[in-house]
């Protein structure tokens, strides 16, 4: 947690003083912020392979490039895929690997950040 | 029974070893939708070129004169066979044989022969020996290349340097590390496919090819994009998969209209590593042999160059399926003695498959 506290605004105020997650504005209590925060968009050309033993690779159609990805990152982005808003994904992800959200969160991000780098997915941020 | 006009389609480049020829793959793509009464005739050069033994594919197979005896000697024997087999269309798929049928294209016209395939002028400047001036007044990125007419060019020379690329005048490419590597395949190149020989800037990057098809008119009718997967040790891809990369399509586009090209065409690149930058390699005037990867992403781009060169309207291809993959394996043809003896005592060889074929349809 960073010393920063929640920017959460309700009715013109700030009436959150929990401390936000490393690299966001808002708290755990308010992670469906983060949509308002991130947002994406998977292009029609960029694929995910899933296999058996749930380990995954994206194809980017139109390059022609390849990435391997371990088993959280299939399942990630195979949410991703289906256009999943992420406070749903945070919470999935949380719930099937125990882990807290809020760490969650701040790995997703490291991730988020990779597939913009590598035009896997559209950025989207809000202003 | 109703009577079926036949329709003989000849395709060149019956080889496939492991630098395979495009001809297989050609007549592969026609029968995947050819027109009732279709029926396929291999030209080759060389009685032991492994594909005139695929009976399953080929209907006939005649021997034609190595491209080396010249237009005169390849004319009569198409006279001959076109009195046997009635020829309505040829494809011809090698490098040194296309420069001859652009220059007979008039003559085979008369004998009721049709082709699509750009004069021998617009042939001779993607080849080899005239790619990098091409290049260069269109525009394309392109390695630094040099005309090796003798070793003494590679010996003295100051532009290229090691790590490079010496590639025989039509086909055929080494990488050279040294001045002495280069002498050894200098002597081995020279002494398979002759002077001059190429000798290239070395590019380190991914590989890509781009196939295309244009009219007479040079429009473009279809294209498709892959990017190779494995290589053989000549380079040659072994597995590739369809892409739909943008620059490419459009470089595509590009040459035809540079080139004012027609008929189907072949763009090898690489994309260099470090920077990016996106390098014509060659332009060869033909279907590539990895054609039928097109074929199964929904381009059929053989039997679209039959129906052009017979002057049917064809619809361009718009789209294709991105993510097809081909990879290669190898295969042997068990067939009868006799079926060698004929093709090198009688010239050819008939397999009577129409026949049947016509029969059960």
């Amino acid at each position: 947690m960073s010393n920063k506290q929640c920017a959460f605004v309700k009715r013109g105020k700030n009436t959150c003083r929990n401390p936000a997650i490393e690299g966001f504005d808002f708290c755990k209590s308010h992670i469906d912020q983060i949509d308002s925060v991130l947002r994406y968009k998977v292009p029609d050309h960029v694929r995910l392979e899933s296999s058996s033993n749930e380990l995954g690779f994206i194809f980017d159609a139109n390059l022609g490039h390849v990435y391997y990805l371990n088993t959280p990152g299939t399942y990630i982005f195979s949410l991703m895929k289906e256009n999943k808003p992420l406070p749903e994904i945070v919470r999935m992800v949380s719930k099937r690997y125990r882990v807290d959200s809020t760490k969650v969160l701040s790995d997703f991000r490291d991730f988020y950040n990779n597939l913009v780098d590598l035009g896997l997915i559209a950025k989207h941020e809000a202003s | 029974m109703p009577s079926m006009k036949r329709l003989n389609i000849a395709v060149t480049g019956l080889n496939a070893t492991n630098n395979p020829a495009p001809g297989l793959n050609i007549m592969r793509s026609i029968r995947k939708e050819q027109p009732p009464g279709t029926r396929l005739i291999g030209l080759t050069f060389d009685t032991l070129a492994t594909g005139a033994y695929e009976s399953s594919l080929l209907d006939e197979v005649y021997i034609v004169p190595y491209p080396a005896e010249g237009e005169d000697a390849l004319l009569s024997r198409l006279v001959e066979i076109n009195k046997a087999a009635r020829l309505d269309v040829i494809i011809p798929s090698i490098d040194a044989e296309v420069n001859l049928y652009s220059s007979l294209k008039t003559e085979l016209r008369k004998l009721g022969i049709h082709m699509l395939i750009p004069d021998r002028a617009k042939v001779q400047f993607r080849s080899k020996q005239s790619l990098y001036d091409f290049c260069k007044r269109n525009n394309f990125d392109t390695p630094r290349t040099r005309i090796v007419y003798e070793f003494s060019d590679i010996e003295h020379d100051k532009t290229i340097g090691y790590p490079s690329v010496l590639k025989g005048s039509f086909t055929d490419a080494h990488k050279v590390d040294t001045l002495e590597e280069a002498s050894i395949f200098f002597d081995r190149l020279t002494k398979e496919w002759g002077l001059p020989l190429v000798w290239q800037q070395f590019i380190l990057g991914e590989e890509y090819d781009v196939v295309a098809l244009a009219d007479e008119k040079s429009n473009v009718i279809g294209k498709v994009v892959m990017k190779k997967f494995a290589l053989t040790e000549k380079g040659k891809a072994w597995s590739a998969v369809t892409i739909g990369d943008k620059n490419i399509l459009d470089m595509a586009d590009a040459a035809i209209k540079a080139l004012g090209w027609a008929g189907p065409l072949e763009v090898e690149l690489i994309k260099e590593a470090s920077s990016g930058t996106l390098y014509v390699l060659e332009i060869n005037p033909r279907f590539p042999t990895w054609i039928y990867l097109a074929v199964e992403a929904g381009q059929n781009l053989p039997l679209a160059a039959v129906n052009l060169a017979l002057g049917k309207k064809v619809k361009p291809f718009h789209s294709y399926e991105l993510g097809k993959l081909f990879v290669r394996s190898m295969g042997e043809n068990i067939c009868d003695f006799n079926a060698l003896c004929n093709l090198t005592v009688r010239g050819n060889l008939i397999y009577h498959n129409y026949k049947k074929r016509r029969n059960n349809p």
